[in-house]
Parts: structure tokens; sequence; C-alpha cells
């Protein structure tokens, strides 16, 4: 099986490549990369004018299955990732069960063997049960094909626990995600503290509440040498404290979700329960400072933080709706419109956002298109107009606050191991 | 009480107030102070917080006199600018309510409201209520009003009527939580609820009368409490705030404070100051230092 992708601009930042180039497919990874390969029998993709970067990765994911089928399946969840442009996952552990053991952790990849049609990858439990207080078996979990450890929809709220988990993850090298927020700051919480959360009448969520943690993390990895990183980074306040720990050094890196670098707190205005997310949309000047933190490479990967929900889920009082939005088939042309037409950074930055950032967290040898490497490719038309239509997403959940939006840039092709998995040139 | 004419008049219009859409009460209000011979300037608020930030401009732009053309919501957020620094607030009624006019005793129509403002207008200094680091002329309601009005604006697209209210109350009385509320007034005297209403004037929306005894006049403020713990417990008790009778129910207590601070292990208690959402418990209830000068 041979497939030959003629005439794209070829974007691999972690190789230096970026040059209209063709690449050669052979069994299902990346064999030439030149500037006119002849076809000799291959299938031919006449790619001009359009970008072919590594598989983009996504490395916060919540695909629901096992346990709430409702929301999303691994099916269904991985086939809005390939619509999105996305060839890999990280999935949250946070399913019912909780993905907390081997047994969990190889049933998740027993169906996406069967069911995705995008990598998987498992992020298993930091705590049995998720419930804080023991160690899961990281060991056991990583074996099975684990490639990082979290406890996120929760934090890892005791300091010993996440002591303990930073000093173990080093046998394996892997990051612990810590979903950063000190839950009796938030004290219920629901929207950003601030003049929205007042006009609103809803309880706020402090920044200062996810700015403690990371603060807490950002000292233990230190004191263990082990690997942190922070998820959904929401504020200007840790956006330093993360910048000022690489610089010391510190074994940390951090993700930014396209949600909080596109909107601000005014989006939950109207009562949007799409637009309710934790951590919450914050003021303009968070924004602002994240987008800085992206241009100066605080900020190592971009991921969707996709939480689906069903539309009944979230139409009720803003107060009861439950957290989160999707965000797989919204997330590059986002990105595409708002931070590369808008200015503030350019493609092969965004690029290794969604590629080499990731992939170097995860410890993957993927986000490359350098010869021998997996054939994941995702191919971008950066001019194309689109606008955000739920009806039409491949995920179970419609729940986007950018519903309407007319957005320019988006994914057109995605292939993983050489394989099509969506084409919508 | 001697009248007063004014110099020169802010004419503050909020175009999305009130049941009559499309009509442009501003601009009615702004030709009648011109008429009556009275210098003035027209500003239409477009978002939260235009009509505060154009009150607090007033003085130093050397205006006497701000009309608020609009409904109590419109009042409250003028007042947040303007209290403290000595320019009066007039109300020219175009909201749906309009309490403050019906307690100053200012005829409900905007043109003619303007028109005796602004030429023989006295002046009413009193200290507005406050909650946390907001002013409320009215009254401040805890709960159950609060979490009714939050569900109307989720629901209804653009402004909401009085059936929004109506089905939104009959909704709420189904959803509502019936948190358990503690009011520490300070003087070791504690007050338990499931919702309350902190009054600076007597009257109430929808023709109720929580608070009868609160009055601009008098520096303090009436809490009503109220203890029911189903909404058929509500039900039961709505009719008594008509009559005023509610103070004699064992669900229900009125009493004057001059501040009280009101606190739930719920971390969803909402809050409305004069009708407008203002976030949640816990929060301080008082009489405010800055005067506030109502023109009647
Ligand atoms: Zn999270
Ligand atoms: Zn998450």
């Amino acid at each position: 099986m041979r497939l030959l992708l003629r005439n794209g601009r070829v974007l691999d930042p972690a190789s230096g490549v970026d040059d209209t180039l063709d690449v050669l497919i052979e069994d299902g990874r990346i064999a030439r990369l030149e500037a006119k390969i002849p076809a000799r029998g291959a299938e031919v993709a006449d790619l001009a004018g359009l970008v072919v970067c590594p598989g983009f990765l996504d490395m916060h994911v919540h695909l629901r299955e096992p346990g709430q089928e409702w929301k999303e399946t691994i099916a269904t969840g991985t086939r809005a990732a390939a619509a999105g442009g996305f060839t890999g996952v990280a999935c949250m552990p946070n399913t019912v069960p909780v993905n907390d053991s081997r047994s969990v952790t190889e049933s998740i990849l027993r169906t996406a063997a069967r069911d995705a049609v995008v990598a998987v990858y498992p992020v298993g439990c930091v705590s049995k049960g998720q419930a804080g207080e023991e160690l899961a078996e990281m060991a056991d979990m990583f074996e099975a094909g684990a490639r990082a450890f979290s406890d996120d929809g929760q934090p890892v709220a005791s300091g010993l626990l996440l002591r303990k988990a930073l000093e173990y993850s080093r046998l394996f090298d892997v990051p612990i995600l810590d979903h950063c927020e000190d839950s009796g700051l938030v004290a219920g919480g629901v929207v950003h503290e601030g003049d929205v959360s007042t006009r609103m009448g809803l309880r706020g969520w402090p920044g200062v509440a996810e700015d403690v943690v990371v603060q807490r993390d950002v000292l233990l990895a230190e004191y263990t040498a082990g690997r942190l990183h922070v998820a959904h980074l929401s504020t200007g306040r840790s956006a330093d404290i993360v910048r000022r720990a690489k610089k010391a050094g510190i074994r940390v890196t951090c993700e930014a979700t396209p949600h909080h670098l596109a909107l601000t707190d005014e989006a939950v205005s109207g009562f949007d329960t799409n637009a309710k997310m934790n951590p919450p949309l914050r003021p303009e000047s968070d924004r602002r400072a994240l987008l800085k933190a992206l241009q100066d490479g605080t900020v190592d990967a971009i991921a969707t933080d996709h939480a689906p929900h069903h539309a009944d889920e979230k139409n009720v009082e803003f107060s009861r709706a439950p957290f989160g939005i999707v965000g797989l088939e919204t997330a590059v042309s986002v990105c595409l419109d708002r931070l590369v037409h808008g200015g503030t950074i350019g493609l092969p930055r965004l690029v290794e956002l969604f590629t080499s950032g990731p992939a170097r967290i995860l410890g993957l040898a993927k986000g490359t298109l350098a010869p021998g490497a997996d054939a994941d490719v995702t191919v971008l038309d950066p001019n194309r107009r689109v606008t955000v239509d739920p009806a039409r997403f491949r995920s179970k959940s419609a729940n986007t606050p950018f519903a309407g939006w007319s957005l320019r840039g988006a994914p057109v092709m995605t292939l993983v191991a050489g394989r099509i998995v969506h084409d919508g040139r | 009480m001697r009248t007063i004419r004014a110099r020169r008049v802010l004419v503050l219009a909020n175009p999305a107030a009130g049941p009559r859409k499309g009509r442009d009460e501003g601009g009615a209000v702004a030709r009648a102070v011109s008429r009556a011979g009275v210098r003035c300037e027209l500003e239409r608020t477009r978002a939260p917080g235009d009509a505060s930030r154009a009150a607090a401009s007033a003085p130093a732009a050397g205006f006497d006199l701000v009309l608020a053309v609009g409904g109590d919501g419109t009042v409250h957020e003028a007042a947040q600018g303007i209290a403290g620094s000595g320019v009066a607030l007039g109300v020219a009624p175009a909201g749906t309510m309009n309490l403050l006019a019906r307690v100053l005793g200012i005829p409900l129509d905007a043109p003619r409201a303007a028109e005796l403002l602004v030429l023989a207008g006295r002046r009413l200094a009193f200290r507005p209520g406050r909650a946390g680091e907001r002013l409320f002329v009215l009254m401040a309601g805890i709960g159950f009003d609060a979490w009714v009005l939050r569900e109307v604006l989720r629901r209804a697209r653009g402004r909401p009527s009085m059936r929004h209210y109506a089905w939104g109350a009959l909704r709420g009385l189904r959803t509502y939580r019936f948190p358990e509320i503690r009011f520490d007034a300070g003087d070791g005297r504690r007050l338990r609820a499931t919702s309350a209403v902190v009054g600076r004037a007597p009257l109430y929306g929808g023709w109720l009368r929580p608070t009868p005894r609160a009055s601009l006049e008098r520096d303090e403020l009436e809490i009503c409490v109220f203890r029911g713990r189903s909404g058929p417990d509500y039900l039961r008790m709505a009719p008594s705030l008509w009559s005023g009778s509610h103070v004699d129910r064992a669900d229900a207590e009125a009493r004057i404070v001059t501040a009280v601070r009101g606190e739930s292990h719920d971390p969803d208690v909402p809050v409305q100051l004069d009708g407008e959402l203002a976030g949640t418990l816990p929060m301080e209830f008082g009489v405010s230092g800055r005067i506030l000068v109502l023109a009647t």
C-alpha cells in the first residue's frame, strides 16, 4: 500500500522542514520526503495549496467510555478527533469505572483496537478509585499502555500523594498531569470570580485557586525531580509560575485550551451553559497573558479538554449544569483563525503546539514526518472558511460555545498509519 | 420643602428597559427637558456597567441632575456611580415595575416625570443599602427570588416579561433547593431562613410587601426571613405577603436591623439587588455611608 502526497507545503517543526515537497508513504510509514517523487503505481493525492503536517495530538480528551456512553464512546470520540484533524488522543481516566488498574487500561485499549480510528493513549489514575488517598498501581498501568497519570476532573489534593506520584513516575519517566484547583478556595464556584459572576448571581471561582496549586505542584516537582504537567492553564499568574519554574530548570510543562485562548468570561453572560467549564473562562487580562505564554514558549501544547455532555444535562440551571465543552471538532479552526490569522503566533508554532509539543510530554515517537516515522498526517487548508455547525459533529455531544462561529482555516484530511481516516477536501 | 430648578441635566436612558420596546423614551425625556428650558445631554446605555460609568462621570462634567430613564435596574446602576457625589439622581419611569417611582410618588409617565423633577424637584438625601461592595436603593433578595430571576434571565431571549417571571416563580417552586441560610445581625440573635428579603423601602415587586416598615427616611433596614422548606410551604405563605400578615406566621419573621451578614453551606445562594443579580452568599448587608441624593 503506497500513497503519494503531492505538492503540499510540508511543515514539520520537529525536523525543521517547511517547503513544498512530496511525501511518499509505504506500509504505514513515511518512506521519502523530496521535491519530486514519481508515482510509480502509488495512489496520488494532490495537496497543492494545502499544508501537510505531522499528525496532530490532543493530549487531554474525555472519551467517556467505559460507563458514560450516552455522552461519547471511543468510536464516536475518535471519529470526532479524525474529523478535527487529530491522529491521536490521550484519554482521561475519570470514566465509570475509573481507569485505575491494569484491567481497565487493557479494556480501553481493546475497545480502541476494535472501534477507534485514531490512536488512543490511556491516562491512568494517580489514586485508587480517583479518591485522592492511596496511590494507584501505576507500574501495572504503565506496562499495559498508560502514558501519563492524572486524577483529572479533580486535583491531586494531598501534597503527600502528589509527592509519591512524582517520585514514582520517575521510574518510567512519565508525566503527572494535574488539574490544578484548590477546591476549598473554589468553594462551589461555577464561573470566574469577578464582575461577570457578580452580575450573574453566581458563585465565583477565583484565579488564585488555580495559582496556589500550580505553585505547590512546581515546588514538589522541584523537590522530587519528577515530571509535572499542568493541565488547562487558565490564568496569567499560573503562566508566570510555570515560566519561572522552567527558567529554574524544574521539569514542568503545561497545556492551554483553545477556549481559554479564544474566549473570556463574557461568554457566559447570557447564562450559556455551553460556556461553563472547569477551570472557568477568565477575563481578558488572563487571556492576553496566555497568548503571551504561547508566544514565548511557556505553553508546550494546546489540548482541548474535550468534555462531552448530553444536551439534557446541559439544559438546566447554570449552577447545576456540568462543567465542560466539546473541542475536538473546533480546536484547529479556532486556533488557525484566532491565533494564526489573529497574529498571535505563526503557523509553524501552532503546528508545534499540536504535534511535537504533546508528543514530547507523553514520550511518544510521534509528531514528526521524518522518514521512518509512522505516517500520521494532518492536512490543513489555512484559508478555508468554515461555520461551526454542532448538528454535523461526529461527537455524540454538541456542547460547544462556538456554534455559528465563522472561522478561517480548517483541517481537511487526516491519515493514521498511512490510512486516510478523514477526507474533507 | 423648597423646590429646585435643575441647571444642567444628564439624561441616562436604558433602551432595553421596560415593556414598551422600540419606544424612544430617552428621546422623549430629553425633548421634555429641553422644552422646559433646561440644558441637557442624552446618553443611551448599551452594555451592563454603562449607566454606572456615565453617572460616575456626571459630577466632573458639571451636571447637577442625572435623570435615569428606565426601570429600577437603571436606577440601581446609576446609583452605584453617583452616590456620594452630591449630584442628584432622578427617575423618569420607563421600566416594568417602577418601584422607586411608586415609593417616591413620581408620575409613571417618563416625560411628565422629567418635567416635574427638572423644574420643581425636591431633594431627598438618604443612605442607600449596602450589600458587599454594591449599593441598593430598594431591596436585596436572598435565595428564592434571585434564583427565579437567574433562571428567567437564562431562559428568556431578550427582556423578560411579567409572564416570564410568573412562569419562573412556578418553576422555581419545584427547582429551588431551600438551603439553610443563617443571618447574624451582630446582636447575638441569629435568624435561620431558606430565603430572605432585606428591604430599604416598603415596596417589593409583584405588589408584595415583605418589609413594610422599611423607609428611605430612616437609616435602617428591615429583614424578612422565610423558613418554608418546600414549594408548597412557600405557596401557602404567599398570600400573606400581600396583606402584610406574614409576620404573624411561624415560618416568617421580620426585624429591623442596621446590618446583617448572611451565609450558607450551600455555595449556590444567589442575591439580587433592586432586581439585578449581584453574586452569591456570603454577603454583608448594611446601610451605606455614601449619601444618595434623590430628586423627588
Ligand atoms: Zn481538568
Ligand atoms: Zn479534563
